[in-house]
């Protein structure tokens, strides 16, 4: 195979060479036989012919050793080649239309295909992992959920029986969600630039079960489980990522050993992990591991023992274990678990999955599946329709060349060779288009990766343009070809010669390959009406989104959530702090009022509790929790929440509770309600006056009711809320957020932020800002995956429509300039102008209008796929149907109108006169 | 004369050729004569076929070429057999001798 390759090879390059050769070997022969018959007694000039004839045909001959060389293949190649970019040179207009066409279909599919691939396909860098398996629990009354959804998460005491009396897995890892946390390096960075990192916190027996090595030190182990809050052994480790060691170190080796402070405690660094590991979540990049059982460290107000939750459970089955039987096998162990570690529930209200985990878990993953599977299909809709104009293009040229086509059979040519090199053309053309659309595709997926991570840096800092993608493009490329290229190379090889070279019928053209480049249009208008259809209908939705109301004021509103720095600030220690920071946050110019709050829209952070309203009868769906948010005294003014019935908090109702202890007796709490507590308890009726019991019995008086605030997501109902002073509430007061009303234009956030962070840090030593953001970010952030959707779906259908105008202007302009002589002849019969113009323009529109007629129900069935992603918006919706079908057919009027008018100023006797 | 020659079947000229090869490396006029001297001048080798089989024989790997001086001082191509080739002979020969035991009983019977 390889000595096969070598000779054409050479065969190729080095062809003097060989002719040379080829001449001396044969002339050797010729000459040796001469002289055999000179030997024999025969006279010379007897013996040349006699020898000659012998020969045969010396010029066949060394014909066939050539062909017996293998080098006719890859010669035929370079002549179709050279021919090819001939034919360009004479065609620049229509190269450079095709190519840029493909350019523009390769480019988008590959970019959404490199985002896709890394989010959905591939499987994570670590060792056999199609062995990895998650683990979640869900509720039996409930539908098995997306991963985590609404679900209970596994505790760590969970987790930890679950790991210790398995048998279906080698090994069972946990983490917990990354933390921010402030790092400064002993001796490196400067106190002054503390930056935050993510730190992941892991069990110990993580880097194992995963099948990650370090490349440097250790990775952490199951010893450092034992390390309860850093005493004992090497103390509190942490485990550096390849990335975050380059980025931040350099690759500093001496970093091994060496210590960091993160947060309040101090950590030596053990170990850098495998290049290529960011974490067992894509999307997601991770600085550092930590044990798990470091968490008081970190994040003083954790604790593991207490119904911990661990949202990451990841383990590698034992050889021969079936995630089926590892889920019976765990179900089992499950029912023997303590109440304690199931949030209370009892073992039989829950079921435990096992999923596989070859490609490890991902938030992202969970958000965006869908939309880009959405967005793949989209762009791979507009490389087919750019096939299809492509197609058209080459259709509508190969009527022109037909003269040349027959031309060549008729001096000989094989038809298969002409399919052959008009193919070469096509598969030249669509390579250029591809290497251009893989420049465009880097671009693309960056600004892709950038529109998916918003403010947060590095997420899927792993798409990169590697084989696959490669690999993606490479097929995308051929497929391509083969689409618009075969067919019309054998169209245009299916000539009749008598015909094509008779001159007088050359504005008959083959009426196949005229209903062929129609049908073609046809196509690429229903495939961009699917398009515009799903296009105009993101839109709408996101439009609706964007003016839902969440509740609170969206302008002037910015949120700051705060991490205690430890345990002890909670309660009155809390309100105190409050207190101060708030004073010191409303001296910062701009800043209008401030008000305390536990939970905070789109904040994540909840708290609930069990509640008991007297003649209200418990309906089996109702979640177990309705949540409660401790608020502040100027918290319904900063958030702009208006009272629908009743009253604020005043300061009397702070003195009823302070400091009591879960099952104080005394006067109850007084309650303020949304909307959706007073709708699902009292049914719609004022409930100011009414009373509940919340926690264990605690009696709770509604003195007012709120409007309703989306809290969790701008899709979903607000859920019944209940609104309780804090300072009544003391006991349950550990979290804080303040909610901040500023002036002016949301421009000036950003400055306003800057002063208000450098406010806190002068003051507050007990808490830190996790996150600060005014509410307008966090909304729009909240939407990513609609404005992806409208966004790019948008793109994909403005795409679409160029790629569809270009191919109508280029076939009815050409169309027009062969039927010169027709019109002509036409307008000299007494056809007016505007006869004209309407017969070219009737011709093409009614090509439009059956593609639109079948675009419609086409576009129609394939929105009601993605029904459950709009918001607002029917799938049959009238108005976006409307717009879309409006859109497609002005834009094909205008690009034939062109073309078609320069058809009607023709002037009859040049027409006529024409050849 | 002329009446007594056979021309080859399709595909026995490769084996001729390697079968030639494998005595000794030679160059192609060499190799025709030879083939029609041990053959009786039965098997004549027609000139127009043996140099296109030489080059396909290359090209599979299982002859190789180098320029050498012949037996009367002059430049010319030899051929010899590659390792690949010895294999390729082994095969051929023994499919050849199976076809013409077969061909011969089948004839004898009558």
């Amino acid at each position: 195979m390889l000595i096969d390759l070598l000779h054409r090879l050479r065969a190729l390059f080095r062809r003097e060479i060989i002719e040379t050769e080829l001449n001396d070997e044969l002339r050797f022969h010729f000459e040796s036989q001469v002289e055999k018959y000179v030997a024999a007694g025969t006279a010379r000039a007897e013996a040349e012919r006699r020898a000659r004839m012998d020969f045969g045909g010396i010029e066949s001959v060394k014909e066939e050793c050539r062909e017996a060389r293998g080098l006719r293949g890859l010669e035929t190649l370079g002549q179709d080649l050279r021919y090819a970019l001939r034919m360009w040179r004479r065609n620049q207009g229509f190269t450079v239309v095709a190519a840029l066409s493909v350019a523009l279909g390769i480019g988008a599919n590959t970019a959404i295909f490199s985002v896709l691939d890394e989010l959905l396909l591939r499987s994570l860098p670590v060792r056999n992992p199609h062995e990895l398996a998650v683990l979640s629990l869900s509720r039996r009354d409930r539908q098995p959920p997306d991963f985590f959804g609404e679900e209970p998460p596994i505790s760590y005491p969970l987790y930890r029986t679950l790991r210790d009396s398995n048998v279906a897995f080698a090994g069972l890892a946990a983490a917990y969600e990354p933390l921010h946390a402030d790092m400064k390096a002993h001796g490196r960075t400067s106190a002054a630039s503390s930056p935050q990192v993510q730190a992941e916190l892991v069990s110990g027996n993580y880097f194992s079960v995963l099948g990650v090595d370090p490349i440097l030190g250790r990775v952490l182990t199951a010893d450092d489980d034992r390390v309860l809050d850093g005493g004992g052994g090497q103390g509190p480790v942490a485990v550096l990522s390849y990335r975050f060691w380059q980025r931040r170190f350099g690759l500093d080796p001496a970093v091994v050993g060496s210590s960091v402070r993160l947060n309040s405690g101090l950590f030596t660094i053990v170990g850098v992990a495998r290049p290529g590991f960011d974490g067992e979540s894509v999307g997601r990049m991770i600085d550092l591991w930590v044990p798990v059982t470091l968490i008081k460290t970190l994040a003083p107000q954790m604790d593991l023992e207490r119904w911990m939750p661990m949202p990451t459970i990841i383990g590698r089955l034992r050889r021969g274990v079936t995630r089926l039987r590892a889920e019976q096998a765990m179900h089992a162990i499950l029912q023997r678990a303590d109440k304690s570690a199931l949030y209370g529930m009892s073992p039989d209200e829950l079921r435990i999955h096992v999923r596989d985990g070859s490609k490890g878990i991902s938030s992202l993953r969970t958000q965006l599946s869908v939309i880009l599977i959405v967005l793949m299909s989209a762009v791979g809709v507009v490389l087919l329709i750019a096939c299809a104009n492509v197609a058209t293009l080459l259709l509508v040229r190969a009527a022109s060349r037909r003269r040349e086509v027959a031309v060549r059979l008729s001096i000989g040519a094989g038809r298969g060779r002409l399919v052959r090199q008009l193919f070469t053309e096509s598969l030249l053309l669509a390579m250029v288009g591809g290497l251009a659309g893989l420049v465009l595709a880097r671009w693309g997926a960056s600004i892709l990766v950038a529109l998916l991570s918003g403010d947060s840096p590095n997420v899927l800092a792993g798409v990169n343009a590697d084989f696959r993608i490669l690999a993606f493009a490479m097929a995308a490329t051929i497929a391509s070809a083969l689409l618009f290229g075969l067919a019309p190379a054998m169209q245009a090889a299916r000539v009749d010669l008598t015909t094509a070279l008779n001159d007088a019928s050359r504005s008959s053209q083959s009426r196949r390959g005229k209903t062929a480049a129609r049908l073609l249009i046809a196509v690429q208008v229903a495939m961009s009406m699917v398009l515009l259809t799903g296009a105009s209908l993101f839109v709408r939705s996101l439009r609706n989104l964007e003016s839902l109301d969440i509740g609170f004021n969206r302008e002037h509103t910015l949120l700051i959530n705060f991490d205690r720095a430890d345990e002890s600030y909670r309660g009155a220690k809390l309100a105190r702090l409050a207190d101060d920071l708030e004073r010191r946050i409303r001296t910062v110019p701009g800043v209008l009022s401030t008000g305390s709050a536990t939970t905070t829209p789109f904040g994540g952070r909840y708290d609930g509790s069990p509640v008991k309203v007297p003649g209200y009868m418990p309906r089996a769906d109702d979640p177990y929790f309705v949540n409660w948010n401790l608020v502040g005294a100027g918290f319904f003014r900063s958030a702009g929440l208006p009272l629908i019935w009743g009253r604020e908090f005043g300061p009397t109702d702070v003195d009823r509770g302070s400091e009591r202890g879960e099952n104080a007796a005394g006067p109850g709490l007084v309650a303020v309600v949304n909307e959706a507590f007073a709708k699902k308890f009292f049914g719609n009726r004022n409930p100011v006056g009414k009373h509940f019991t919340m926690r264990r019995n605690t009696d709770v008086e509604i003195v007012g009711v709120a409007k309703d605030v989306k809290y969790e997501s701008l899709r979903k109902q607000a859920e019944p809320m209940i609104y309780l002073p804090s300072e009544q509430d003391l006991f349950h007061w550990r979290d804080l957020s303040l909610v901040v009303r500023y002036a002016g234009s949301p421009r000036d956030a950003a400055a306003l932020i800057a002063a208000i962070r450098s406010e806190v840090s002068s003051a507050a030593v007990g808490v830190r800002i996790s996150a600060i953001q005014t509410l307008q970010n966090l909304a729009d952030r909240s939407l990513l995956e609609e404005r992806l959707a409208a966004d790019l779906s948008s793109m994909a259908s403005l795409l679409a429509l160029a790629l569809v105008s270009i191919g109508l202007y280029g076939s009815v302009a050409y169309t027009v300039a062969r039927r010169t002589q027709e019109l002509g002849i036409r307008m000299a019969l007494g056809a007016c102008r505007a006869d004209i113009l309407w017969m070219v323009l009737g011709e093409i529109l009614l090509t439009v209008g059956t593609g639109v007629a079948a675009g419609v129900p086409l576009g129609l069935a394939a929105v009601r796929l993605v029904s459950a992603k709009l918001f607002g918006v029917r799938p049959a919706d009238p108005e976006a149907l409307t717009v879309a079908i409006l859109l497609m057919i002005s834009v094909a009027a205008v690009a034939s109108y062109l073309p078609a008018r320069r058809a009607a100023g023709v002037d009859p006797m040049t027409a006529l006169r024409c050849d | 004369m002329a009446e007594e020659r056979i021309d080859l079947p399709q595909g026995t000229l490769d084996l001729l050729i390697l079968k030639t090869l494998a005595l000794e490396p030679q160059h192609g006029w060499a190799i025709s004569e030879r083939i029609q001297q041990i053959s009786r001048d039965v098997l004549q080798v027609q000139q127009g076929s043996l140099y296109p089989a030489l080059h396909r024989l290359e090209r599979r790997g299982w002859i190789k070429a180098h320029w050498s001086v012949s037996e009367n001082n002059r430049k010319a191509k030899y051929y010899a057999l590659t390792r690949a080739g010895r294999k390729q002979l082994e095969t051929d020969a023994d499919a050849w001798r199976k076809l013409s035991t077969a061909v011969a009983q089948v004839l004898d019977m009558a």
